[in-house]
């Protein structure tokens, strides 16, 4: 009798834990519910039809809009452009931060200065630093980027204006821009490995570059693959940049995905098809991805 | 005692209810509202003659919102639509005018003709026959035209006068003189005759002129690959790169003729407010009719006024009356010297006080004189994508990336697939 | 202003001043690519304080003659900047403490409660960090648009008030604290919400901060989505605002630096004030994932 009792009693106070913890959740899980995993499903729906969002008719295409993905030269220059830029800005920004990590990690005073100082373009929007940086880009003799390289004979240039100048001054400020959140988090890393190896090492005769090579950078692999793949899959989704820097231009030549998504959805108002587009960038992001851990993964070591 | 102090607080909340309530249904005036992207001088121009329509018409409040630049104008309309909550009036491009008819979103102005506060079949007559033209679709006149403008050559006076030269009227002129007026000093370019801005509007312009067209006949196909196209596109080439008397720039020309870069370049007549601003009384901006190869021609442009479906009929009576002020005569002549958009009637452009205004301030001749060969763009949804492409046509044979043919015949070729899309 | 803290962790008492060619080398390059990387920002507060005829000059103008404080004046008065700050503190305040409020509940939820579906529900949120917001932003527009929150607060706070990230964040703090705590919590009588209010929530001061920051930061700054869903210059965050201000005023560097720089004031004063929350948080955030 009482162990029936007893049991009845467990159920319901684990059922009202489990509505406890619902109630807990309710709030973000309302609000992700409405704006994050709906639209997900809801961008693949409108994806599969044309809409113009005040027309009353909406056909149904089917994949007639990745269809057309495949053969839309602008799409696929903006696919172009989105991986160039993504591949050339991480491979550069990644050796510099580590190169600076690594040169902060010497315990010499004022570190924590410099180290400020690369970490302020990160915290400034991204919307005040195009302005400066487009002043500083000024094709003609005023820009002061074309005074500084007169003064050592180059004659001044279009940068933004040249198209193919215009990607890698692109390239050029979200290096800036994200080097010192990278190298934050590789002195973190840097500062995570145990000084005992070096002093192994140091007691074997190892000199600077070879403990920087068989410790530093083992130790530190998962922390780099982790800079790697937050960085690659960001680096895919610029957009704040070529808008405020070139508009896309100049002949496409800095269009991202992201751009051309918010061109079809929000300037020539095709849902559908920059639904489908959204959807196409998800796809390149997730095989990256996968690409990179199925390379990368195995030569991570982890320090057990 | 407990059930008088309930009685009271009843009665009490019943009246203030009722003072809340109340007026708010009681016959006010009938509010409206009139949504259009016109910033900088424009803004309080159409705030005045609001103002002045308010006035005039106790019954009505028109409430003129601005809503960001045109493109902002155009997404917040489209949500607007789309969440079933849009303005009473909204300013228009053209090419804004089928996707709304497609939605049943606005009524025809077509409607209020004949009704009580209607338009005489003269007063019909005295709007331009080419502005009630792009405003027509299948027969009906959905859209009021409101504020029109057109292209004209502008050009530094002063700089023509001291160096004995002509307004140019023909390409062949453009040439000579822009030849003329480029200086070099040191090696290096110090002003420039001409500047070409990249965009389409400049490639249609000389188009036009010499003897293009936008759409061919039937209006399935494009026609600004013609030979006359690539003619007009290789002469903005040869300018830049062949002659090198000018140069090619996306930004603002009126900055640059102020800053003495450059001596003429092409813009629509509102342009004109801020050529003079730019310039800052170090010299005089003249206008003249776009330099023509074929035949004289310049490209309308502007907007109109619509109003939508969703209103009340009181609502939509009262937007007609503001839509008839503001197109009216008086109106039209005050707005073509506030602003410097083109009067839409023949009447307002006849009327003394235009021509005083003319007399004094004679560079207006030529945007006038301009009207009787004007053009306007094909009003069809797609245009507006079609002119990207066109802008990206332009930027490739400008940069020497393609050839003007080749450049051209590519566009011609993206802008028909859409077209073919057309049901 | 006191030195910002290293990270916790067992160095080695440190070799300080050491002269020598090697870090004196060391400094030479720091101190280049330092002044490389705020060169921009010499850049825009000497534009901000030149008069008009100092600006298009050949050559460049390192200092100008006079500071002419008329360019921030003229700025501000051209555009509504008052309220585009008002905006900008509304928003980003309520969606910090929303994400803060949601994420502590949540995370609270995940890390120190039993319930039915519990791992599934957080692979489930952890798959979407591997969305690209891109993908919602057509729809959630369009939901917008349906719910008749075009242009105002609500579009601009509520999808932004939770986050996956904080969720995630905060329940690896919280999963830290000893069970018995909570034990002992549970035999005083006290209910989950009382343990985490009076006890959690103390215990994990950094993690809040640390989500507190970094939601504050993403919110002030955040361009893609204010950008669509506002139209008037009322409902404009600042950096909205600045960008609206440049389409206008783009011709005249003066007003356009001016602009910038008092627009990222605030944000950097912040940042130097707490600046190691900011920089312990991004590299706590690198190391716990």
């Amino acid at each position: 009798m009482r162990g029936l009792a007893r049991a009845s009693s467990r159920r319901r106070r684990r059922l009202l834990e489990n509505v406890e913890a619902w109630a807990f959740l309710l709030p973000a899980a309302a609000v992700l519910a409405v704006f994050h995993f709906f639209p997900i499903l809801y961008a693949f729906y409108v994806s599969l039809l044309k809409w113009n969002m005040i027309d009353p008719v909406r056909p149904f295409v089917g994949i007639g809009n990745y269809a057309a993905l495949l053969t839309d030269e602008k799409f696929l220059t903006a696919l172009s452009n989105t991986t160039y830029f993504a591949v050339v800005s991480v491979l550069l920004t990644i050796p510099l931060a580590l190169g600076f990590a690594v040169l902060l990690n010497r315990k010499l005073s004022g570190m924590s200065w410099y180290r400020t100082a690369f970490f302020v373009p990160h915290v400034t929007s991204l919307a005040a630093a195009a302005m400066v940086w487009h002043w500083l880009y000024q094709p003609d003799q005023f820009g002061l980027l074309n005074y500084l390289i007169d003064r050592v004979g180059l004659p001044p240039q279009r940068w933004l204006l040249d198209p193919a100048q215009a990607m890698p001054a692109i390239i050029a400020v979200s290096i800036w821009g994200s080097i010192g959140r990278d190298i934050v988090i590789f002195l973190a890393g840097l500062q995570n490995i145990s000084p005992d190896y070096y002093e192994a090492a140091q007691i074997d005769g190892a000199n600077g570059v070879q403990s920087f090579r068989y410790i530093t950078l083992p130790l530190l692999s998962p922390t780099t693959y982790f800079v790697l793949i937050v960085s690659m899959i960001g680096a895919f989704k610029v957009f704040a940049l070529p808008l405020f820097l070139t508009g896309g231009g100049p002949l496409d030549r800095t269009l991202t995905i992201v751009y051309s998504i918010y061109q079809q959805g929000f300037q020539f108002f095709r849902m559908g098809y920059a639904s489908a587009q959204a959807y196409a960038l998800f796809a390149v992001i997730f095989v990256i991805t996968m690409l990179q851990r199925r390379v990368l993964a195995p030569r991570v070591h982890y320090d057990t | 005692m407990k059930v008088g102090r309930a009685l009271r607080a009843a009665v009490a909340s019943l009246l203030l209810a009722a003072v809340l309530v109340l007026p708010a249904g009681a016959g006010g005036p009938v509010s409206i509202t009139f949504w259009h992207g016109m910033s900088g001088v424009l803004n309080p121009a159409i705030d005045e003659l609001t103002n002045d329509f308010n006035k005039l018409n106790p019954g009505i409040a028109v409430a003129a919102q601005y809503q960001g630049n045109y493109g902002a104008l155009n997404q917040k309309l489209i949500a607007a639509v789309a969440a079933g909550q849009p303005p009473t009036i909204t300013q228009l491009f053209p090419t804004w005018t089928e996707q709304l008819i497609q939605a049943k979103a606005i009524v025809p102005v077509q409607n209020f003709f004949s009704g009580p506060d209607g338009l005489s079949e003269e007063e019909v007559a005295d709007i331009l026959p080419l502005l009630r033209q792009t405003n027509t679709f299948n027969g009906v006149q959905w859209t009021m035209p409101f504020n029109k403008s057109l292209y004209l050559l502008f050009y530094n006076e002063d700089l023509l006068k001291q160096n004995n030269l002509r307004v140019p009227e023909t390409w062949d002129d453009l040439l000579k003189v822009a030849k003329a007026l480029t200086k070099e000093e040191g090696g290096r370019t110090t002003r420039y005759g001409f500047t070409v801005r990249s965009t389409e509007d400049y490639f249609f312009a000389f188009l036009l002129t010499n003897g293009g067209s936008y759409l061919q006949a039937g209006g399935r196909e494009v026609a600004f690959n013609s030979a006359a196209g690539v003619e007009a596109l290789q002469f903005l080439f040869d300018l830049v790169q062949t002659h090198k008397i000018a140069y090619v720039m996306s930004g603002f020309a009126d900055a640059d003729m102020g800053a003495g870069k450059t001596a003429m370049y092409i813009a629509t007549n509102p342009g004109l407010a801020f050529a003079k601003a730019a310039a800052a009384g170090r010299f005089t901006v003249g206008l003249a009719p776009l330099p023509y190869k074929k035949n004289k021609a310049t490209i309308l442009s502007g907007t109109d006024v619509a109003i939508l479906a969703k209103a009340s009929p009181e609502q939509q009576a009262a937007a007609w009356k503001y839509i008839k002020f503001i197109t009216s005569t008086n109106a039209q002549a005050r707005w073509f010297m506030k602003t410097y958009y083109m009067p839409v009637r023949r009447s307002a452009r006849d009327s003394t006080l235009a021509r005083v205004y003319m007399r004094d301030n004679p560079e207006h001749r030529a945007g006038l004189d301009s009207l009787a060969v004007a053009k306007a763009e094909p009003s069809i949804s797609e245009w507006n994508e079609i002119r990207t492409i066109v802008n990206g046509a332009v930027e490739e044979a400008l940069l020497g990336k393609k050839t003007p043919k080749q450049a051209l015949d590519d566009a011609a070729a993206r802008a028909n697939r859409l077209l073919s899309q057309r049901k | 202003m006191a030195q910002a803290l290293a990270l916790p962790s067992d160095m080695p008492v440190a070799r300080r001043r050491r002269f020598g060619a090697k870090n004196t080398l060391v400094h030479l390059v720091l101190l280049a690519s330092v002044a490389a990387v705020l060169l921009p920002y010499y850049l825009m507060v000497s534009t901000s304080v030149k008069p008009i005829a100092e600006i298009f000059t050949d050559p460049f103008k390192w200092i100008p003659s006079r500071l002419a404080w008329e360019n921030y004046v003229d700025a501000w008065n051209h555009a509504p900047f008052g309220r585009y700050f008002l905006n900008s503190v509304f928003i980003s305040v309520s969606e910090t403490l929303g994400v803060l409020a949601t994420s502590a509940l949540a995370a609270y939820a995940f890390s120190r409660m039993r319930f039915w579906g519990r791992e599934a529900l957080f692979v489930l949120f952890l798959g979407t960090l591997m969305i690209p917001g891109e993908v919602q932003l057509v729809p959630n527009y369009i939901t917008i648009v349906r719910l008749g929150w075009l242009n105002t607060y609500y579009a601009l706070i509520v999808p932004w008030l939770a986050s996956v990230f904080g969720i995630f964040f905060m329940r690896q703090f919280f999963a830290s604290i000893p069970q018995e705590l909570q034990d002992a919590a549970t035999v005083d009588g006290a209910s989950h919400l009382t343990f985490l209010w009076r006890i959690v929530v103390p215990l994990s001061k950094p993690a809040f901060i640390t989500v507190g920051l970094l939601s504050f930061l993403g919110s002030w700054n955040a361009l893609t989505w204010p950008l669509i869903v506002t139209n008037t210059p009322e409902m404009r965050p600042i950096m909205v605002g600045l960008l609206s201000f440049s389409n206008e005023w783009g011709t005249q560097p003066r007003l356009l630096m001016a602009a910038a720089t008092f627009s990222v004031l605030p944000i950097l004063a912040l940042f130097f004030l707490l600046q190691r929350y900011f920089i312990q948080g991004i590299a706590r955030a690198g190391i716990k994932f």
